[in-house]
């Protein structure tokens, strides 16, 4: 081999001014070779990878979601900002004020309301007419099959209207005295609950009501308000915009996006101390600490990015899957593709920004590593614990702090304070490994080996902590505040509204005036109770009455039946203005049997027997501030169920009658979803509104779901960080097998790094998460006394002991590095 | 000859109190430019420490370190990156290409980060391989090459440019005796073109390539002297004229 040159290499500089720092060449030489090793190295970093690509995911799905389920002022005012409600009952003072309101304003649109009862229907069809091409109102108005009406012969139904009317497309129907063809199906697009049957306006009957819609300013509907005598109902367009909405929940979603950052920054420490040698040989070729800082923050702006496309790439394909299925949850049509671009940009942004700011901190701390420490690999020495309890201390501090001032309801302050105490979370973490290395004296040698080697290698171990804490503590605050919630919402509806085989039956829907009825309508519907009873085997059904004031009769709804007012039970609001009632059927001794009493337990002074409490007031009576003598109602406490009677001696007294308003029915067994599908059929064709046990929502399968979830990302930051400290020490672990030391001690290292890692991430984990939710619930600390034992258990026990486990089974192998020095 | 290399009284001690190691006492050196010095010693004796402090990548506890007439002591950081971009070399015993970058980018990088744009550095960087005999090797990556291959396109690296002062740390320690015997001759030969040069090694034969051999004992300089059979006389026949 020859290798010589006479030409000294002077002249290979071919510049001879140049940036004190190197500048953009120096700059553009670092980037590429941090995004070099990441596509060379990504594997290291996959799982913060997948941790910031979920993230972004969820956030982007989200704001879509939001923006596109929350409902649209366009339901109610089209394209117009203001509507004005106006009264058809005198058509002259209604034509006087539509033209006052076209001369204000231009181009105004008027949609008339006419309110047709249907025979055992309680809610009147709004038979509307409105002009499909009017000037604001398209977007309230779609035809979903065949076409608009035109003339006077015909109508287009929604669907639960048509279904209402057992009608459909090309079917006649009579309605509002006329008899029309069905020409076409029709909807809200922007209101799939607003229901109506659609005529032409042109040759539309007189309305009762009109609705105006005008556009405009405010000042220029107020300035129009003062020209018109008397009362003038108008509305203005709500200033909450869906973007506005969407926005709100970009600004949660970076919440959690800053949160998952953290777990980001203990990932990047990972990587940084992985490529310690490689930066400590870059500042040997003359790289400033501005260079070294530069390699890490690109490596996360690139990891940011990739998460961020990812993200959103999955986050866009959910939201187009599942777009359609949830029309009817939204409540409106969805245009899949009508997205809020800007918004998920800035998330896309967001991202990118979050996981440069994550990789800061490692960064820096790199770029300040002695360069032979960095060429040798050596973890800079551990920093004195107490500064860092110190902040942590700070941390919490002001994060509790936060979280009480929040009350629950700020969420600045909630945003604040879960982040601050989080942060604190993590700052513990050296003092922990510490003091939990302390207690080593008196263990075998491959344990007290192992703690040790976690304060010598504290810069990883205490990054892994931080990471395990975090990924534990988002776990059991889910568990516990999902319990927490279960528990208020127990305490808030009891045992639920009934019991699993209990039906209750409502002649008409609830109102405080009882129609009256003839003993041959009664009849009939007790003979449809009788058969929906019979399709339940042999159940129980206990009729209920009302105490109606039978010297008073309403005369109802326009259209309706005439009545007598029932009476209630009512408890003043705060405010103490206003009541809240409920309904008070009568003690019957059928009803009194469900509450296993009989008319001798019930005291001979009692009015009303109940299980409400407080100052109580009978309303809807002729004389005022009754407060009737009460006697607590024992048993269950299912909401729906008759939970306030009047007795029948409060009833002579008083001159109430009793009329029947409903059937409790009861099975002996859980009702089935198809004895309840025939019984809603029988009580819609016969009038009857039935309620049966409502399903409340589990937080069950959230919480298991919330333990794995956390119990993974754990496991994984254990696999990463775990296999780091013992490569890192594996002087030790060569010297131990020279001295003849077993596989199993070099299980047991392994199983108790990570066994330790995972005891006190969890540990810090349940405690960061318990300060922060006690500190959010503090005025109902009863909330947290449900504690989800199992869970935290499967947290604080299971998970140690598998990440031990794991540790010892996957140590078994020799690992090739252990006979001789790695090499670069 | 101009020293490029002048260590004065230099002193380092790591720890403190009972805990206190003098790795280097009181030492002086001075390498000219042209001039490849060797450094010998047992383990311990304070060998890379010398080397460290000469390139700036410690600083010594005591005592004055110049490279090129400029105090390295009196530097900031920035400053001393500069000097080590500009005119110092390493070559270590292992790691010393950036994996990641190609055999060609590893050596334009000092250039690179001195501010030269990326086609500039790239062009000197393939003109010093080809002058050492690795053109064919200039886009391989170091995955790619032979643990010889890697040394020669460190030394590569450490010669690009002006540099002035190379320092190799038992450069041959992790090669073969023919990888071993090719990588001196281009330190030797780098040296031959005015470079400053200063190594570390434990192997005798290795240090008769030196105009100079240094002996270290216990951080202080123990002994000095030029090699019987000389560099001249190991190149003779070999290099070309």
């Amino acid at each position: 081999m020859t290798a010589t040159t006479a030409t000294p290499p002077a002249t290979d500089r071919p510049t001879p001014r140049r940036a004190p720092g190197g500048g953009l060449p120096a700059r553009r030489a670092v980037i590429r070779w941090a995004v070099r090793l990441f596509r060379r190295e990504w594997r290291q970093q996959v799982l913060t990878l997948a941790l910031l690509t979920v993230a972004v995911t969820g956030a982007t799905f989200a704001v879509s979601a939001t923006y596109n389920m929350a409902s649209s002022s366009d339901a109610t005012f089209g394209r117009a900002d203001h509507l004005l409600q106006l009264d058809g009952g005198d058509p002259a003072a209604l034509d006087s004020r539509l033209a006052a309101a076209r001369q204000w304003f231009g181009t105004i649109e008027a949609i008339g309301h006419r309110y047709v009862s249907v025979p055992g229907l309680f809610d009147p069809i709004d038979v509307r007419a409105q002009d499909p091409a009017g000037a604001y109102g398209p977007p309230m108005l779609a035809v979903r099959q065949g076409r608009y009406p035109a003339g006077t012969g015909e109508v287009a139904l929604t669907d639960a209207v048509a279904r209402t009317l057992r009608t459909g497309l090309g079917k006649r129907v009579s309605l509002d005295g006329h008899d029309r063809l069905v020409v076409g199906m029709v909807e809200n697009p922007r209101d799939l609950t607003d229901e109506f049957a659609l005529v032409d306006a042109a040759h539309a009957d007189p309305p009762k009501t009109v609705t105006v819609l005008v556009a405009g300013g405010r000042a220029d509907l107020e300035a129009f308000r003062a020209t018109i005598d008397g009362p003038l109902v108008r509305e203005s367009r709500p200033g909450t915009s869906r973007t506005v909405i969407a926005a709100t929940t970009l600004a949660l979603a970076t919440v959690g996006l800053l949160l998952v950052s953290l777990v980001a920054a203990a990932g990047f420490i990972v990587v940084a101390q992985r490529r310690l040698r490689q930066l400590g040989m870059l500042a040997a070729m003359g790289a400033t600490r501005r260079h070294l800082r530069l390699v890490m923050l690109a490596n996360g702006t690139v990891v940011g990015a990739v998460a961020a496309v990812l993200g959103t790439a999955v986050g866009v394909a959910a939201w187009l899957l599942v777009a359609e299925r949830v029309e009817t949850a939204a409540g409106h049509r969805i245009d899949r593709f009508d997205l809020p671009w800007a918004t998920i940009g800035a998330g896309m942004v967001l991202a990118v920004a979050t996981a440069t700011a994550a990789a800061w901190w490692p960064a820096r701390a790199i770029a300040r590593t002695p360069i032979m420490s960095a060429l040798s690999a050596r973890p800079p020495r551990p920093r004195p614990a107490r500064r860092t309890a110190v902040v942590a201390v700070v941390l919490l501090a002001t994060g509790v702090t936060c979280l009480l001032l929040s009350g629950g309801t700020r969420p600045v302050l909630i945003s604040a304070g879960t982040l601050a105490t989080a942060a604190g979370v993590l700052f513990v973490g050296p003092a922990a490994i510490r003091s939990l290395a302390a207690a080593r004296g008196g263990m075998p040698v491959a344990v007290r080996l192992a703690l040790t080697d976690l304060v010598r290698y504290q810069a990883r171990a205490g990054a892994a902590l931080a990471a395990i804490s975090l990924a534990l503590g988002i776990s059991v605050a889910v568990v516990a505040g999902s319990a927490a919630a279960d528990y208020q919402a127990k305490q808030a509806a009891g045992l639920g509204n009934l019991a699993e085989g209990q039906l209750l039956i409502r002649i008409g829907r609830p109102s405080p005036v009882i129609p009256v009825r003839t003993p041959e309508q009664m009849a009939g519907l007790q003979a449809q109770v009788d058969t929906m009873a019979g399709n339940l085997g042999t159940p129980t059904v206990t009729p209920l009455d009302m105490a109606v004031v039978a010297s008073y009769t309403d005369p109802g709804e326009p259209g309706g039946q005439p009545g007598h007012p029932a009476v209630e039970i009512g408890t003043p609001v705060a405010d103490r203005q206003h009541m809240t009632t409920y309904p008070l059927y009568v003690a019957t001794p059928e009803l009194l049997r469900l509450y296993r009493l009989d008319s001798a337990a019930v005291a001979a002074d009692t009015e009303v027997l109940t299980v409400r409490t407080g100052a109580l007031e009978l309303v809807n009576i002729p004389e005022r501030r009754v407060y009737p003598k009460t006697q607590a109602l024992p048993g269950a406490r299912y909401s729906s169920m008759p939970n306030s009677m009047v007795t029948a001696s409060m009833m002579s007294r008083h001159g109430w009658q009793p009329t029947r308003v409903g059937w409790l029915i009861e099975a002996n067994h859980p009702l089935t979803e198809h004895e309840l599908t025939t019984a809603q059929n029988l009580a819609a064709s016969a009038g009857f509104t039935i309620e049966s046990r409502h399903e409340r929502a589990s937080l069950g399968s959230l919480r298991t779901g919330s333990v794995a979830a956390g119990a993974l990302l754990a496991l994984g930051i254990l696999a990463m960080s775990v296999g780091l400290i013992r490569g890192e020490a594996a002087g030790d672990l060569r010297t131990l097998t020279a001295t003849g030391a077993p596989r199993r001690v070099r299980r047991t290292l392994t199983a108790t790094t990570a066994g330790a890692l995972a005891l006190l991430g969890a540990l810090l984990g349940v405690v960061g998460a318990y300060a922060g939710l006690a500190s959010v619930l503090h005025r109902d600390l009863d909330a947290l006394t449900d504690v989800p034992v199992a869970h935290l258990a499967a947290t604080t026990l299971g998970l140690p002991v598998l990440a031990a486990v794991a540790g010892w089974v996957l140590a078994g192998r020799e690992p090739p590095w252990l006979g001789r020095r790695r090499l670069d | 000859m101009s020293a490029v290399l002048s260590m004065r009284q230099v002193s380092k001690v790591y720890g403190a109190g009972h805990a206190a190691v003098s790795a280097l006492r009181q030492v002086d050196l001075t390498v000219d430019a042209g001039e490849l010095v060797a450094i010998m010693g047992t383990s311990g004796s304070g060998k890379s420490t010398l080397l460290t402090i000469a390139g700036s990548l410690e600083e010594p506890t005591d005592g004055a370190v110049l490279v090129c007439g400029d105090d390295v002591s009196t530097m900031s950081a920035d400053a001393r990156a500069r000097l080590r971009r500009r005119s110092i070399g390493f070559v270590f015993q292992d790691l010393n290409l950036l994996a990641g970058l190609s055999a060609v980018e590893n050596v334009a990088l000092p250039l690179e980060l001195d501010g030269v744009g990326a086609r500039a550095a790239r062009a000197a960087g393939l003109r010093v391989l080809e002058e050492l005999g690795l053109a064919e090797r200039a886009t391989r990556f170091p995955d790619d090459l032979s643990g010889g291959e890697r040394q020669r396109v460190a030394i590569a690296r450490a010669v690009v440019g002006d540099r002035r002062l190379l320092l190799a740390d038992e450069p041959t320690g992790a090669l073969d005796s023919t990888n071993g015997e090719a990588v001196m001759r281009m330190l030797r030969a780098a040296c031959k073109r005015g470079i400053a040069g200063v190594m570390v090694t434990h192997d005798a034969q290795l240090a008769s390539w030196a105009d100079r051999v240094v002996f270290l004992r216990d951080g202080r300089v123990v002994d000095q002297t030029a090699p019987t059979v000389g560099p001249d006389t190991l190149l003779a026949g070999d290099v070309a004229p």
